[in-house]
């Protein structure tokens, strides 16, 4: 075994042999009240030896020092990967087809077992956490972060109902997830049989690109291979299959019981639509009667991995790029040609070309005039002229028409527009700086503005390489104030939290799947693997995936978690004059989310005043780094800090697309 | 005489706007042609819906379409003061209240040295007001010259403007455009 088959089961090698090593002589108690609350006893059931010990050395204060991990998870770690042959389940033969698609990775709960371990026993990577929905989010957040197809998989009936909100914003981020969702036999559907029985298509079916119950093992390869087709071109989106226990269970016995049995690349292409010259012409020629062109680069830049050929159009065109869409970084925040921090120029923009744009906004949603002109690039022609009316529609790759774009455009020069968009950049980050000395006055908690500027300060301006850190940027009204601050300086550095869809409490989901995509250095984050990630999210959301807190201590995780606690839901002080309502909208005060996380076997810190925020996240950092486990800062905020005339600025809004953009 | 027209019957006349400058013995009509030429071309490119014009007897043009976030909205040119008038814009505004008074300063703003040429509210050439009546915020721009020239600029500038008014709003009143437009507290 090596580190990549450790870290493929969710576990580091170093600290798992280190426990391993350490297990019967130096596991050392965690805090007092774990002992007292009885959680070691609960947890220490798979360290007999340790717990003893442990318990016996509870006064000594050990933050940091991970929960045991069952050997179990050695056991399997120096388990070779099966070769699947026949004869093999139809479970076996569709995780075989998964395997040989390259399906990075699989999040999910214990539930749709023939397949789930069928993928596991074959060597696909497994990561289980403690809710579906959690691990569909996870996997929606590895997917954004990679540019790989991950998977996310429920048991019939609740489990495969659980999955629908990460489905619901994967769809709305086109992120391609694959679904799986085992379900009871065929022959006992409509009849009640047992439990969890449940028709799955009608509920996916404005949810998905593609879906298909499958009944017959025979053509699970063949399905397996439509799965693909449609995860791996065009238009990213999720795809649900529905397995039966008929197509699970089944056995297959000889080669001539795969129907359609082709290699990858007999059922697929890997070629792409490329633009027709006559709209090339189009798009050039009303590009170069512009005066203040500008480019939108969104989601589809990032899945075509378009960032070159779009840097170099940029550069020979002189014409800037503004970002949008379900990740960002593709365009470096820093590059001249940056208008991703210019809001207050878009409104000039008189030509916009929006590049793999798949979340369309209507008229007056993003901030360009009513004299702007469109131009929009993207694989698929139907959704060409939704929403917004285009001048030019070009159907292709968004790689390769930029590829043609820069061979056939002359070099032009918008000396005076980009010398706008650098004005507006510098206005903008002045009334950045602005802000954050105003609430710098703030001294009662810690206001958002601090967290923004201070985690930006760290980020980008201290000793870690800019471009390193992956964010998982989230939350509500703490997002109005870290969007300002966060940059991208390289592909997928900032996966853009509940984007479109907008789903309350996904962050601690994506902090494990993007989590992982940066530990295992996978795709697009290779170069930065193993490095801590943060992400940023609200009291509210915490509160409905915080239980996978132990899921990131339990993979051994790298990150932080930054929760800002104002004690409320982001919606309270709409109804601050609604003294029947607001209740409805608070929770009880100063929650320590931090001792929650240490019981889970993470860490914790609880940051009450402004100036103990900086010193948290270093420690954080640290941590994440030395020992590769998880950190939850939980900070105290205000909900006040909302209501804009006791403290201003108060609750902020956005403009789009750009640095502070998350609905297109 | 009231006139109607439409998106589809302008389109029958998509040069008209280029010749209105050079009847200068109508000046007052071809003011609010001008106007009526610009927004019949917002019209044309589909950035508005269902666009009328109505030509009154006592010389002012009534513009009706729908804009923004769906809604409709209603512009006056009023050629006997020089002056357009985008009505109700912002409901729910009280005069002199932190909001108007924020408006206020946002539109003064757009006269500013800084302000980028092709944005710019010229003070020479028109003036901006946030005019707030029972708590209704209307856009009222007022022209310094009276040719068909200058209405069309005015035209243009006073759509931007409440384009520009609306991304502000958004980002420092997001609360009151969710709650005044419907458009979801996300």
């Amino acid at each position: 075994m090596n580190a990549s088959d450790y870290t493929k089961m969710g576990v580091n090698k170093s600290v798992l042999v280190d426990e391993l090593e350490r297990k019967s002589e130096n596991l050392q108690s965690r805090r007092t009240f774990l002992t007292a609350s009885g959680l070691l006893a609960a947890t220490g059931a798979v360290a007999t030896g340790a717990l003893s010990k442990a318990v016996s050395a509870a006064t000594k204060e050990t933050a940091g020092q991970p929960l045991p991990l069952p050997a179990d998870f050695a056991t399997a770690a120096q388990t070779p990967p099966e070769v699947p042959k026949l004869p093999m389940t139809g479970a076996t033969l569709f995780a075989r087809a998964c395997k040989a698609e390259g399906l990075a990775a699989l999040f999910c709960c214990p539930g749709n077992y023939t397949v789930t371990h069928a993928m596991a026993k074959i060597g696909i990577p497994v990561y289980t956490g403690r809710d579906e929905r959690s691990m569909s989010h996870a996997a929606d957040a590895f997917t954004r972060a990679t540019g790989e197809v991950s998977a996310t998989s429920g048991t019939e009936g609740p489990g495969f109902t659980n999955l629908i909100s990460g489905l619901a914003n994967a769809k709305a981020a086109r992120t391609p997830v694959l679904f799986i969702a085992s379900n009871k036999s065929v022959r006992e559907e409509d009849a009640e049989v047992a439990i969890q029985l449940m028709e799955q298509e009608s509920v996916t079916s404005h949810m998905v690109k593609w879906q298909k119950r499958l009944v017959n093992a025979h053509r699970n390869h063949e399905y397996a291979a439509y799965a693909f087709r449609q995860l791996k071109t065009g238009v990213p989106s999720p795809v649900h299959l529905n397995f039966t226990a008929e197509a699970g269970d089944e056995k297959l016995k000889k080669p001539g019981d795969i129907a359609y049995n082709f290699d990858k690349c007999l059922y697929r292409t890997e070629a792409k639509p490329n633009p027709s010259p006559a709209h090339v012409v189009k798009s050039i020629a009303l590009l170069r009667q512009a005066a203040r062109p500008i480019i939108v680069s969104s989601t589809g830049v990032f899945y075509s991995k378009a960032w070159d050929a779009l840097r170099q159009f940029a550069e020979k065109t002189q014409i800037p790029v503004v970002e949008s869409g379900a990740m960002r970084g593709q365009f470096p925040d820093d590059h001249p040609l940056s208008a991703t921090c210019s809001p207050d120029a878009l409104a000039s923009a008189d030509v916009v070309m929006l590049i793999g744009q798949y979340c369309m906004p209507s008229i007056g949603e993003y901030a360009f005039g009513p004299d702007a002109r469109y131009i929009r690039i993207d694989p698929a022609a139907e959704d060409i002229g939704r929403n917004l009316p285009i001048e030019v529609g070009i159907v292709s790759d968004e790689k390769a028409a930029l590829e043609v774009l820069v061979q056939d455009a002359p070099a032009m020069r918008h000396d005076a527009w980009i010398a706008e968009i650098m004005a507006a950049r510098k206005k903008f980050e002045d009334e950045n700086d602005a802000m954050y000395q105003q609430v710098l006055a703030y001294k009662d908690a810690v206001h958002p503005g601090v967290i923004a500027k201070e985690l930006a300060e760290f980020l980008y301006r201290g000793n870690i390489p800019k471009e390193q850190t992956l964010i998982g940027s989230g939350g509500f009204g703490v997002a109005r104030y870290t969007r300002r601050w966060l940059r991208a300086y390289r592909p997928a550095q900032i996966v853009n939290g509940q984007y479109q869809f907008g789903t309350v409490g996904a962050d601690v989901g994506y902090a494990v799947g993007a989590g992982i995509a940066v530990k295992e250095g996978h795709g697009v984050q290779a170069a930065y693997k193993g490095h801590p990630t943060i992400t940023i999210m609200g009291d509210a959301a915490f509160g409905y995936s915080g239980m996978e807190t132990e899921t990131l201590a339990k993979l051994r995780i790298p990150a932080i978690i930054i929760v800002y606690n104002n004690n409320a839901w982001g919606t309270w002080y709409l109804q601050a004059d609604e003294p029947r309502v607001v209740p409805m909208h608070l929770f009880q005060e100063n929650i320590r989310y931090d001792k929650m996380a240490e019981a889970l076997g993470a860490n914790g810190i609880y940051v009450t005043k402004p100036e103990e925020f900086t010193p948290a996240l270093k420690k954080a950092y640290k941590t994440a780094v030395e020992t590769s486990m998880p950190t939850v800062i939980n900070v105290q905020g205000k909900k006040e800090y909302w209501q804009r005339e006791k403290f201003p600025p108060g609750f902020l809004g956005k403009v789009e697309p750009g640095v502070t953009s998350y609905y297109h | 005489m009231d006139k109607q027209s439409s998106a589809a019957a302008q389109s029958a006349r998509p040069h008209a706007a280029r010749h209105l400058c050079l009847d200068q013995n109508s000046a007052a009509a071809d003011g609010l042609d001008a106007v009526d030429a610009v927004l019949n071309d917002y019209a044309t490119r589909s950035v508005f819906q269902d666009y009328r014009m109505k030509r009154r007897k006592n010389g002012t043009g009534e513009y009706n379409f729908g804009w923004l976030y769906g809604q409709p909205f209603t512009l006056t040119c009023d050629l006997r003061h020089k002056r357009l008038l985008l009505i109700d814009l912002l409901p729910g505004v009280q005069r002199d209240s932190r909001m108007h008074k924020q408006i206020k300063a946002f539109l003064k703003g757009r006269a500013g040295a800084g302000v980028p040429e092709h944005r710019r509210v010229d003070p020479k050439r028109m003036t901006v007001l946030a005019r707030a009546r029972e708590g209704l915020v209307s856009l009222e721009l007022t022209l310094a010259q009276a040719d068909c020239e200058a209405y069309a600029l005015g035209a243009r500038k006073i759509i931007n403007l409440a384009h520009e008014l609306f991304l502000y709003m958004n980002e420092y009143w997001a609360d009151y455009m969710w709650q005044t437009f419907r458009l979801g507290m996300e």
